[in-house]
C-alpha cells in the first residue's frame, strides 16, 4: 500500500517537473454539466492537459464565504484525475503529498504570470 | 524428638539457607539478573520516551517538512531569479530532516530514518555542485521530500489507530 502510494508521489512530482519546465501544457476549462445549487457554494477551476490520447485533469473547489467556513484557502480540495479524451475520469489519483505544490505551478504556468512579469520589467 | 533438638535443627537449617544466599556464586548471579533487568527497565523507559517525544513532535516537524517542500516546488517555478533562495530553504530543510532523522527509533521507522540520512547526504552534495544550486538535482531532493512526507503521514495515521487501540 505504502510502496503504491510513493508510485503516485512520484507521479505528481514528475507532473509538477513538466509543468515547470514548459513541457505540459494546461489550459484553464469550463466545468462541465449544468450549474447545481451545489455550485454557488464553491468557487471551482478546472485545468486539463493531454498526454498521449489522455488528459490529465486538476480540479480544485474552494469553499464560498456563503458556507463561512474559516480558512477557506485550508478546506480548498484539489482532485487530480486522468481522463479519455471526452474528459471522462478513468481514474482518480489518491489524495497524496505534491499536488498542492501541483496545483499552484499549474496555476502559476497556465495564467503566464512569468511572461508578464518579464514583459512589464522589460517595459521601456 | 525434644525441642531442643528441634530448634537446634530449626537453627541450622536458617544457618545454611543464610549460608547459601551469602555464598559468592549466588550473590554473583543475583547481581547480573539484577543488572540485567535494571538495564532492561533503563532500556524501555527510553524507548517510550523517545516514542512519546516523537508524537509530540511529528506535526511540527510535518508541516516545517511541507512548508519546505512547497517552497522548494514554488522557487522552481522560477529556478534562475530564486538559486539563493533555494540554498537557504535547503539548509532550513536539512535541519528540519536531521530532527526527524534523529527522532526515528525501532524497526517500523527504520525506512524513514535511512532516507531521511539520504536525502540529508543529497543535500550536502547538492551544496557543493557547481555552479550551485543544480535544477534537475533540487528536483530530485524536492521528489525524495515529498516520499518522506508521504511515509511520516503515514505513520501518524497508524499512531492514531494504536492510541485509540490503547485508549
Amino acid at each position: 500500500m505504502q510502496d503504491k502510494l510513493q508510485t503516485w508521489v512520484e507521479l505528481v512530482a514528475k507532473l509538477n517537473a513538466l509543468t515547470q519546465d514548459g513541457k505540459l501544457k494546461w489550459t484553464r476549462q469550463p466545468i462541465p454539466g449544468p450549474s447545481t445549487l451545489r455550485d454557488t457554494l464553491f468557487v471551482k477551476e478546472r485545468f486539463v492537459a493531454p498526454y498521449k490520447d489522455k488528459n490529465f485533469v486538476l480540479t480544485s473547489s474552494t469553499p464560498t464565504s456563503l458556507l463561512s467556513i474559516q480558512k477557506q484557502e485550508e478546506n480548498k480540495i484539489i482532485k487530480l484525475e486522468i481522463a479519455d479524451s471526452d474528459s471522462k475520469a478513468l481514474v482518480e489519483i489518491p489524495d497524496v503529498v505534491g499536488i498542492p505544490d501541483l496545483y499552484e505551478s499549474v496555476r502559476f504556468h497556465a495564467s503566464e504570470v512569468k511572461q508578464f512579469i518579464n514583459d512589464f520589467l522589460n517595459e521601456k | 524428638m525434644t525441642i531442643e533438638e528441634f530448634v537446634s535443627k530449626l537453627w541450622d537449617l536458617v544457618v545454611a539457607v543464610f549460608d547459601f544466599l551469602t555464598s559468592s556464586s549466588v550473590a554473583n548471579t543475583a547481581t547480573w539478573v539484577g543488572a540485567v533487568a535494571s538495564t532492561l527497565v533503563y532500556l524501555n523507559v527510553r524507548t517510550i520516551r523517545a516514542d512519546f517525544l516523537f508524537a509530540a513532535r511529528l506535526p511540527q516537524l510535518l508541516d516545517a517538512l511541507q512548508s519546505n517542500a512547497s517552497t522548494l516546488s514554488r522557487y522552481l517555478n522560477d529556478f534562475e531569479n530564486n538559486t539563493d533562495a533555494i540554498q537557504t530553504e535547503l539548509a532550513t530543510c536539512k535541519a528540519n530532516l536531521e530532527s526527524v532523522a534523529q527522532k526515528m527509533h525501532g524497526s517500523t521507522k527504520k525506512r524513514i530514518r535511512k532516507t531521511a540520512r539520504s536525502l540529508i547526504s543529497d543535500i550536502d552534495i547538492c551544496s557543493n555542485l557547481r555552479p550551485n544550486p543544480q535544477k534537475e538535482y533540487v528536483r530530485g531532493i524536492y521528489t525524495s521530500l515529498n516520499g518522506i512526507i508521504q511515509d511520516l503521514l503515514n505513520l501518524r495515521e497508524d499512531q492514531k489507530w494504536s492510541t485509540r487501540d490503547a485508549g
